[in-house]
């Protein structure tokens, strides 16, 4: 005895077929405890998939699916500002720190080319330049530029002195007006 | 359903962004299920599905109706999770080893049933779902859209972008893999109760 193709059966299954085409399988179907048994385990296997847990996305989906769609409104100028202030200060301060050691980097000498009565802010940077001076001629004997210029081993000292500088500043001006703004 | 869909949509594109919500609600457990099956992993399925939501929003204007907003939906979640599997696995795999275009033909295996086969179990739907689970992506995709999505044949075609034929075909291939795993497994749970 042929039994039905599994093709007829998930059609049988699934109730895709038309009634003139049943009734041409019928005789076998009806007849054959096989082919009932398989039309019932596809019909069931349909029926427990219907019937699986849907899974749902994490509670905030949809509100992380709105954050991205609607548009952030934009800063004004002043919170931009205050929201940067950190780095502004950081980067105005290590600016005018490289411009002011590059100018006397040519000259070698803080004293000549600067006027006698200096300010905080001029007293501040020649501490820094002179402990620049002594880490600069420390470091300059173990460095493979030791027979360069030392005016440019100055400028690397220098450099990176600006960057723990900048990273500096920016860290305390930041955590300062991030509680300012609180 | 549809008609809701509609109306949603209509107050969304009269600028009321917030109602978009609504349709997220109300489509997210179905489409974060199919995106699981494609992607077998949750935080890649709930990344993708983020994706394909913005995807719709900014599309939303451009959807003519033509099929249902569901349809229209999946396509866009099926398109963003075979991307992200994609991206994934560098190129995902698609076994199709008894694909035939014009229909399925496929012969099967005739282990017989047995009798005490007890289909309306707690067992049985365990192991259904586990089957489910455990079938490849070409398979295991279409065969979510045809009985969790509940599409016809048709709307799958429209959601997958294939020809009725392979669509016709991997449903029915992974009707046959299902059968031969669970009868499998049911016949050795028999055998260890015996």
């Amino acid at each position: 005895m042929e039994h039905l193709s599994f093709d007829i059966i998930c059609r049988i299954a699934d109730g895709d077929m038309p009634q003139s085409e049943i009734e041409l399988h019928s005789n076998h179907w009806k007849s054959c405890q096989s082919c009932q048994e398989e039309i019932e385990l596809q019909r069931s296997i349909v029926d427990v998939s219907r019937k699986v847990q849907l899974i749902n996305p994490s509670n905030s989906f949809t509100q992380s699916v709105l954050d991205v769609i609607i548009p952030t409104r934009k800063k004004r100028w002043y919170e931009w500002i205050l929201h940067n202030m950190g780095n502004i200060i950081a980067m105005a301060s290590v600016l005018a720190f490289l411009v002011y050691i590059f100018s006397i980097t040519d000259t070698g000498t803080f004293q000549n080319n600067k006027p006698t009565k200096v300010g905080p802010i001029l007293e501040f940077l020649k501490i820094i330049q002179d402990g620049s001076q002594q880490l600069g001629s420390y470091l300059t004997p173990k460095f493979p530029i030791q027979n360069s210029d030392a005016s440019q081993t100055h400028t690397i000292v220098y450099t990176l002195l600006a960057i723990v500088l900048l990273v500096f500043i920016d860290r305390i001006a930041g955590h300062f007006f991030h509680q300012l703004k609180a | 359903m549809s008609d809701t869909d509609r109306e949603i949509v209509q107050h969304v594109l009269d600028g009321d962004v917030r109602a978009f919500g609504l349709l997220v609600d109300k489509h997210k457990a179905k489409a974060m299920t199919l995106a699981v099956r494609i992607l077998k992993n949750r935080e890649d399925a709930e990344e993708a599905l983020q994706d394909a939501f913005v995807r719709v929003y900014r599309a939303l204007s451009s959807f003519e109706w033509k099929s249902s907003f569901s349809t229209w939906l999946y396509r866009i979640v099926y398109n963003a999770c075979a991307t992200a599997a994609g991206k994934r696995n560098g190129k995902y795999q698609i076994s199709l080893d008894v694909v035939d275009e014009d229909g399925p033909r496929l012969e099967i295996e005739s282990d017989e049933l047995q009798p005490d086969m007890r289909m309306e179990s707690d067992e049985f739907s365990k192991i259904v779902r586990e089957e489910v689970e455990k079938l490849p992506f070409a398979y295991g995709s279409t065969f979510t859209l045809f009985v969790i999505q509940e599409m016809s044949y048709e709307e799958i075609v429209q959601v997958m972008g294939l020809p009725l034929g392979t669509v016709k075909a991997r449903i029915f291939r992974a009707r046959a893999l299902l059968r031969k795993a669970i009868v499998k497994r049911m016949d050795h749970s028999l055998a260890i109760k015996e």
